[in-house]
């Protein structure tokens, strides 16, 4: 045991000898180690985090929330308020909040602006997205459809209302006069991140049935379905499904179910596809690296025959021999590797940077980066190592 | 390998018929024919011989570094033919001390570190290796360049950091190939003078030279011509 950790620190140290004394050689044969595990490394941490924080953003918005569309058939556009009670029966369910939209004008302080959006949402809407800054939310009994209650927008209140506190003021919107009720904070819903472009005058928003009532709809085509906390998403989808079809007596095209939770199910498997594409493209830059490896302990040998011949003449056992040129190896490629990590940590810190993403270390494509040098320097050292080893001493002493 | 004698105990190597050819092209060349050879322990022996007569063959037979085409070979009680690659490599370190013709001492390594070469692969502890390498490279006089490269000492230098690397186990056999090959006198002189005395604390020592006048400081000289040995002059066995 003594001899074998003897054996391994001489190796190091005559590795090292070794390495100095062709400083330019190592050097260049580092590089495609350095050069394969900087791009391994760089391109899983830059897909991760980049597909990290687009997952994070996609369940912040769709977490135990199931996207409804109900086009319908020409017998029966869209779906009754009955009908949705139907659905919120169904096990697992938590609330419904059916979404309506349209585009109306608000009159304020005699001047008239064209492009607000007025959205109808459910109360039960509320309960899942933490969207009220100042103000409230609606109350069950204002949501008869007669009580004309709002909730404005960041952008409604400065390109509109042109002023702070606006929470009791009455704004003329689609023909009627609103309270203002509360005000929303950075919007986190889909439809009104859709919404947000330049010549919109904001947003507001009141109880679906107001909206209903103006655009004389009966009907309603669009619904987030919430799903409890702790039932499954994919059972209250199959349910939902099923519910549907009984609706519409399974006419074709006739609803759509959208699970965003599928979708980030979707997205996590484009990512671990990506991830080991890039790892594969790069892995073979790090072949590549492993193949100057190989050529260069092969010269390295070659070059020290007589060297490996003298050695074994004053007692150097063909494992020693073997150890020595497979620690070679190795320690070259683990210096390779761990320049290379910082490459690609580099790398990754400038390309996520550029995405305008937080950049974090990924400990799992650190271990990569030394398991792979190491893997590299064992696999392509040994065939070199083992040549040494297996020199004829008389054949090795005589050489050149 | 049971018809080597085992009254031979006082024997430190038998060899008997050895041969040893060389396959070129399509000939055989025969460069040691039908050697019969034992030496006892503690002798001086030198092996005396023209170029080419096949005397670092020979040696190197000795020393294990090289497999005889056939004939029986014994060393220190073990027949060298059973053995594999590292015990042959443990039987080189304990057991020979190689002087090589042309020295092959590693460029790129101290004196100090290349005497310590075989005391690595022996196995010793750093500290005791230290002392064991100032002790020999004492004896041979070359306390002070115990740091130089080999480039930085003269031909007797390294001959003699050579000589230390090749007594520093304390190895039974000292071989020697043309240890004064390339001296001038006076250090040659020097170099025979620690042969002696080497010798006489009950080193075995096997001197290969070309050199008549060298090889009548052994007390035992054994010709070689062609790959064919006979006893010489001076006899003591
Ligand atoms: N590997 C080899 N292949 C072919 N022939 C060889 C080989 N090694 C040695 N010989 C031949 O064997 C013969 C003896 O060689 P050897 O080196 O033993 O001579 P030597 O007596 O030591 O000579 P010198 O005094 O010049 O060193 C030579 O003719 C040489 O050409
Ligand atoms: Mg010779």
């Amino acid at each position: 045991m003594r001899k074998f950790f003897g054996m391994i620190s001489e190796s190091i140290k005559m590795s090292v000898q070794n390495i100095k004394s062709n400083k330019m050689r190592s050097f260049l044969t580092m590089l495609g180690i350095m050069i394969g595990v900087a791009s391994v490394i760089g391109l899983i941490t830059i897909v991760q985090t980049a597909t990290d924080y687009v997952m994070g953003q996609f369940s912040e918005l769709g977490a135990g929330t199931i996207t409804v569309m109900t086009p319908g058939t020409s017998l029966k556009v869209g779906l009754s308020e009955k009908d949705i009670d139907t659905l919120r029966s169904i096990d697992g369910v938590d609330g419904i909040a059916p979404s309506v939209s349209t585009t109306v004008s608000a009159v304020w302080d005699g001047e008239i602006y064209d492009n607000v959006t007025m959205e109808g949402v459910d109360v039960s809407y509320f309960a899942h997205n933490d969207i009220i800054e100042d103000g409230r939310s609606f109350r069950e009994f204002e949501a008869d459809g007669y009580t004309q209650v709002c909730i404005v927008d960041k952008t409604f209140t400065d390109k509109v209302l042109k002023k702070r506190n606006v929470i009791g003021q009455t704004v003329h919107i689609g023909g009627y006069d609103y309270l203002i009720i509360g005000i929303q904070g950075d919007s986190t819903n889909l439809s009104a991140a859709y919404s947000d472009n330049s010549n919109s005058d904001g947003s507001v928003m009141v109880p679906y049935r107001n909206v209903m009532r103006m655009t004389f709809a009966n009907n309603i085509t669009n619904m987030n379905v919430y799903v409890k906390d702790g039932a499954s998403t994919a059972d209250v989808e199959t349910a939902l499904r099923q519910e549907l079809d009984r609706i519409y007596n399974k006419a074709d095209n006739a609803f759509s179910v959208i699970n965003l939770e599928s979708l980030v199910n979707v997205m996590g498997s484009v990512q671990s596809m990506l991830t080991s594409m890039l790892g594969g493209i790069a892995s073979i830059a790090l072949l590549v690296g492993g193949i100057g490896i190989m050529n260069m302990m092969l010269t390295s040998v070659s070059e020290r025959t007589r060297e490996i011949g003298l050695r074994k003449a004053l007692g150097a056992e063909p494992a020693r021999i073997q150890v020595q040129f497979l620690m070679e190896s190795i320690i070259l490629s683990l210096m390779g590797g761990f320049i290379g990590i910082l490459l690609g940590l580099v790398i990754a810190y400038i390309g996520s940077s550029l995405m305008d993403v937080a950049f974090t270390i990924s400990w799992g494509a650190i271990a990569l980066g030394v398991g792979f040098s190491a893997a590299v320097g064992i696999i392509f050292g040994w065939m070199p190592a083992r040549r040494a080893s297996q020199l004829n001493p008389i054949d090795a002493l005589r050489s050149e | 390998m049971s018809n080597i004698a085992l009254d031979n105990s006082d024997k430190i190597l038998v060899m008997r018929d050895i041969c040893k050819d060389y396959k070129m092209g399509g000939e055989t060349l025969h460069v040691l024919k039908n050697i019969d050879l034992s030496v006892k322990r503690g002798q001086f022996l030198a092996i005396l011989g023209p170029s080419g007569s096949g005397k670092s063959t020979l040696m190197n037979i000795i020393g294990c570094l090289d497999v005889p085409t056939s004939g029986q070979y014994k060393l220190s009680g073990r027949v060298i033919a059973d053995e594999d690659e590292t015990s042959l490599a443990n039987i080189r370190n304990k057991e020979i001390g190689f002087i090589f013709q042309s020295f092959y001492l590693l460029q790129r390594q101290t004196a100090f570190e290349n005497v310590e070469l075989p005391l690595i692969y022996a196995g010793m502890p750093e500290k005791k290796r230290k002392e064991r390498v100032e002790e020999v490279l004492e004896k041979v006089g070359l306390a002070d360049k115990m740091y130089n490269l080999p480039n930085q000492l003269s031909g007797g230098q390294q001959q003699r950091v050579a000589i230390a690397r090749a007594v520093s186990t304390n190895p039974t056999i000292l071989l020697a190939d043309e240890p004064t090959g390339a001296l001038d006198q006076k250090t040659g002189a020097a170099v025979m003078d620690l042969f002696h005395s080497l010798n006489e604390e009950g080193r075995t020592i096997i001197m290969i030279t070309h050199d008549r006048k060298i090889a009548g400081h052994a007390r035992r000289i054994v010709k070689i011509l062609d790959g064919i040995i006979s006893e010489g002059d001076v006899e003591d066995a």
